[in-house]
């Protein structure tokens, strides 16, 4: 559950999601589930002459297990509460 | 006919109860209705009527099955003179593969595989038996079309068991000695008794014999006409019991009758379909035996056309007309349309299926603590809504707080996400999570209690979001990891310093203390309930005692070297800790902790083993060199990041008594001049100088801090004075080394030495950097030359002069960028205008 309420804090900001096919794709998160499915809006692909069918898609819905990494700015990112809910997270499984 | 045909016959009716019943008696009636079109055309038209015709399409599968065995009946033919010469298969015609139903189709294939090659068949038990079903049916054909007695007409309902019941009766007495025979004629029986005749090896030898045999007894078997109605009177009353017992199967009903001839059936391949099938009628015959009697007029309308006008050519009165078979292949038609109109939507999910998976996913998402799982985003989010509060913006939560202390995990800003729904659906969803909470919490306090708690570890109960781990030891009774308990093991004054293992052990164990106290300050009772805050108030003092006592501020002072709390706050990790820590200490702890501090701050990392100055080339350094400078320089900017502050902040809340006396700790201690040529040694004596000089000089009262509202204590100003003097007089032929810049100078060597304070661009960033960190050294002497007495001053700037005059004169020399040269200054006269000079008065 970390991750997913990690990525809830990302909602409207701009990410950067590559997925295993090496498609990667620029657009403002809109909501993301506990599978980590992801949906973006006003997307852009990085390389676009790679993969001309993507320029046409303005949305997407991103099945979770299709992603390898998720880029975001680092100033979106709350380092030090994340390790707290490492923490908890671990301290709940150990329950 | 009897028997097993007569059974036969009527399954497809059957199958069509079968079907009818599991849904619902509505559509099986109007099944039954005459007008069967109209019932199907118009019916329902709702969810469950498509069910059922479907359904009713899979169970004219079983009836097919049927009507290939009446194909068999054409097959292997009527007359009983045929079949007592001609038991060849292979030479029969194949029966019809009408419907493409798997047995009807292999039956010639075996049958002759079995006559051609015998040996094979004794291999293979299960072809043997399949034989053997074929091989006897005609012979019960040939009874069944002899005996015309059926007992149909007196027990419609009950006539299908009855009759299978009746086969083996017939048979018993004439092929005591052939068992494949029987196997077939009492499916339910040989069901319920297999291990009674495990097929013997000796049978499948006689097997061709026992065929013949078989044959030939066809003829006398059905002449013994007597015997069978005795069987059927007696089989009738045992029906009757089973319908006494209609919940029974039949499986269950069978071991009832004591019938010799069925026990005497020895083999049966369990897995045969038709065994199972024909057991399933009787336990249908005998839960609805109303059902059994409606069927049969409508039922036998729609066996296989070819069938019907066989039976009816044969025997049986003509009952189904042209027309009816018309109407009944048109309802057929309309019933496979049907089927494949709404095949369309076989993958598609309705909105209940829709509105049931949302269920589950929110069921799984809903919790009632939000800080359990979700204690980011909760966490997050309140610190963002407070940023912004702070700001001045207006609340804006980032994630989704249904109700108060029960969080949704859905996540998304309120505003937009669920301006749609409206606030009602947001009401409505609460009250359904609420619902699934409380679900939840039984479930799992159900769950908890399992069965094989310790046996294997622990049983866990896994889901989407925390998948069951394969095995889970118990952890939570594992002993505290104590590392004063350790060093309290050792006798003696001085002991052994923790190891890194023990740091971070102890570190983690702090660090969940203090997220439970943060946890337990976030969950404050009401301010209205008075004994609550009383209770919350011991619980969050006790776990502040505990996280007290494992800082280890109250070892002896030389317990080991370095001190236990030195250690804890050497990693970074311990660094960050803190000022989390400070903010729930008391502040007669705090100021504890920092003389501690003080007193060892010789023993820190940062000091003892602070940054070396840096070299005009970092190229001529090894790997491991760089990686070392690198990682000290990161400590010591998270010490004055993280606890420096907390250290000003302590420093600021003591008297002028407190912070002479951690001076002259300090100086007791410690070499000043080693402490001061360290960042974090500076930005302590900065602290607690100016610390001291905001105390003597502004005796008014502070209306914010009553403590210092008391006029300074002379005897106090007087031990200050003391302590300053000797302070300033130990560090004083130091001063000048404290500079980084002539660390640098006297650490460079070779032509490092030359490239320092050179013209290289690359240098430039590295300069400022270096002005910074000058300025933080003059901002300590200047602090040092406010406190210092008249003499003392002279002295002082004695001792700098050198090094004003250098740093002027750099300032001024053309190659030094403007920005720089700004900031020497600056750095200078920081210190001079604390002496009411100026950089600018040097010429």
């Amino acid at each position: 559950m970390l991750i997913f309420s990690f990525f809830k804090t990302l909602t409207d900001q701009v990410i950067t999601v590559e997925l295993k096919n090496d498609l990667s794709i620029t657009g403002t998160l809109k909501s993301v589930d506990q599978f980590l499915n992801i949906r973006l809006d006003g997307i852009s692909v990085e390389d676009p002459e790679r993969h001309p069918h993507m320029l046409a898609v303005k949305n997407c819905f991103i099945r979770g297990s299709v992603v390898r990494y998720v880029r975001m700015a680092a100033k979106s990112v709350d380092t030090t509460l994340l390790e707290d809910a490492t923490r908890r997270e671990a301290k709940e499984a150990k329950k | 006919m009897s028997g097993f045909f007569g059974f036969d016959t009527s399954l497809p009716e059957r199958g069509a109860q079968n079907q009818g019943k599991p849904q619902q008696q509505q559509g099986f009636s109007g099944f039954q209705v005459p007008g069967t079109n109209d019932a199907f055309a118009l019916g329902g038209a709702g969810e469950e009527e498509d069910l059922a015709v479907y359904t009713w399409g899979e169970s004219t599968g079983g009836g097919l099955l049927e009507g290939g065995d009446e194909m068999n009946d054409e097959t292997f033919g009527d007359d009983l003179g045929g079949i007592t010469n001609n038991f060849q298969f292979s030479s029969q015609p194949a029966p019809q593969p009408s419907k493409g139903y798997g047995q009807s189709t292999a039956t010639g294939k075996i049958a002759s595989t079995q006559s051609r090659y015998k040996p094979k068949a004794a291999y293979d038990p299960f072809a043997f038996s399949e034989d053997d079903f074929y091989s006897s049916r005609p012979s019960k054909k040939s009874t069944t079309t002899k005996a015309p007695a059926r007992p149909k007409p007196s027990t419609a309902q009950s006539g299908s068991v009855e009759n299978l019941w009746n086969k083996p009766a017939v048979s018993s007495p004439a092929w005591g000695t052939a068992p494949s025979a029987m196997t077939r004629p009492t499916p339910p029986s040989s069901a319920s008794l297999p291990s009674q005749g495990p097929p013997a090896p000796g049978h499948i030898k006689s097997l061709e014999e026992i065929e013949a045999e078989m044959a030939q007894m066809a003829m006398p078997s059905t002449s013994s006409a007597a015997p069978t109605q005795q069987k059927v009177f007696s089989l009738e009353e045992i029906e009757r019991q089973m319908m006494e017992q209609t919940v029974e199967p039949p499986r269950q009903a069978t071991p009832q009758q004591p019938l010799p001839p069925r026990e005497a059936t020895p083999t049966q391949v369990p897995g045969l379909a038709a065994s199972g099938y024909s057991s399933q009628q009787a336990l249908l015959d005998s839960m609805f035996p109303e059902l059994g009697k409606g069927v049969p007029a409508s039922g036998l309308g729609q066996g296989t056309p070819s069938f019907v006008s066989d039976q009816t050519g044969s025997h049986e009165p003509p009952r189904p007309s042209p027309e009816e078979l018309a109407r009944m292949e048109e309802l057929h038609q309309r019933i496979t349309a049907k089927i494949e109109s709404m095949a369309k939507y076989n993958n598609l999910m309705g909105s209940s299926d829709k509105d049931f998976i949302t269920r589950i996913q929110l069921s799984q998402l809903a919790t009632a603590d939000p800080y359990v799982s979700d204690f980011y985003a909760q966490v997050f989010s309140a610190l963002k809504r407070s940023r912004m509060i702070s700001e001045g913006q207006g609340e804006n939560p980032t994630v989704v707080q249904v109700g108060a202390g029960l969080g949704l995990g859905v996540g998304g800003p309120v505003g937009n996400r669920f301006g749609k729904m409206g606030q009602n659906t947001m009401t409505k969803l609460s009250t359904q999570v609420k619902k699934l909470v409380e679900n939840r919490a039984q479930h799992q306090k159900v769950a908890n209690t399992a069965a094989l708690q310790g046996a294997l570890g622990r049983v866990t109960r896994g889901n989407a979001a925390a998948p069951r781990p394969v095995l889970a030891i118990p952890t939570s009774n594992k002993p505290e990891n104590r590392p004063t308990s350790h060093l309290n093991e050792q006798t003696g004054i001085h002991r052994a310093a923790l190891t890194k293992k023990q740091i971070m052990f102890a570190l983690e164990e702090l660090y969940d203390a203090i997220l439970e106290l943060e946890q337990m300050r976030r969950d404050a009772p009401p301010p209205t309930a008075m004994e609550e805050i009383e209770l919350w108030h011991n619980r969050c003092q006790a776990k502040v005692d505990i996280i007290w006592r494992r800082l280890m501020v109250m070892e002896p002072l030389d317990i080991s070297n370095p001190h236990p709390f030195i250690s804890l706050i050497n990693p970074i990790k311990g660094q960050k800790l803190f000022p989390r820590l400070l903010r729930h200490l008391p502040q007669n702890q705090t100021i504890t902790l920092l003389s501690l501090l003080v007193a060892t701050y010789t023993q820190l990392d940062v000091v003892a083993r602070a940054p070396p100055p840096p070299v005009a080339d970092s190229s001529l350094l090894t790997k491991a060199d760089r990686l070392d400078r690198a990682k000290r320089e990161a400590e010591t900017d998270n010490f004055l990041q993280f606890v420096i502050p907390g250290v000003d902040m302590i420093v600021n809340r003591c008297g002028l008594g407190l912070v002479a006396g951690m001076l002259a700790i300090s100086a007791q201690r410690s070499e000043v001049w080693r402490v001061a040529a360290t960042r974090p040694g500076i930005a302590l004596y900065t602290a607690l100088l100016s610390k001291a000089q905001s105390v003597i000089r502004t005796p008014i009262p502070d209306p914010m801090n009553p403590q210092q509202s008391q006029p300074v204590d002379p005897a106090e100003l007087d031990q200050w004075t003391k302590t300053f003097t000797y302070f300033l007089h130990v560090l004083l032929p130091h001063l000048p080394d404290l500079f980084p810049s002539s660390l640098a100078q006297k650490a460079a060597f070779g032509p490092g030495a030359y490239l320092l304070g050179g013209e290289n661009p690359l240098a430039e960033r590295e300069g400022l950097e270096m002005e910074k960190r000058e300025a933080e050294v003059w901002g300590f002497v200047a602090v040092l030359a406010v406190n210092a007495q008249e003499e003392d001053q002279t002295a002082l700037v004695g001792a700098l002069r050198e090094k004003i005059l250098h740093t002027v004169q750099a300032a001024r020399h053309p190659s030094t960028t403007k920005e720089r040269a700004e900031m020497k200054l600056r750095n200078v006269n920081m210190f001079l205008n604390g002496l009411g000079l100026d950089a600018s008065m040097i010429e």
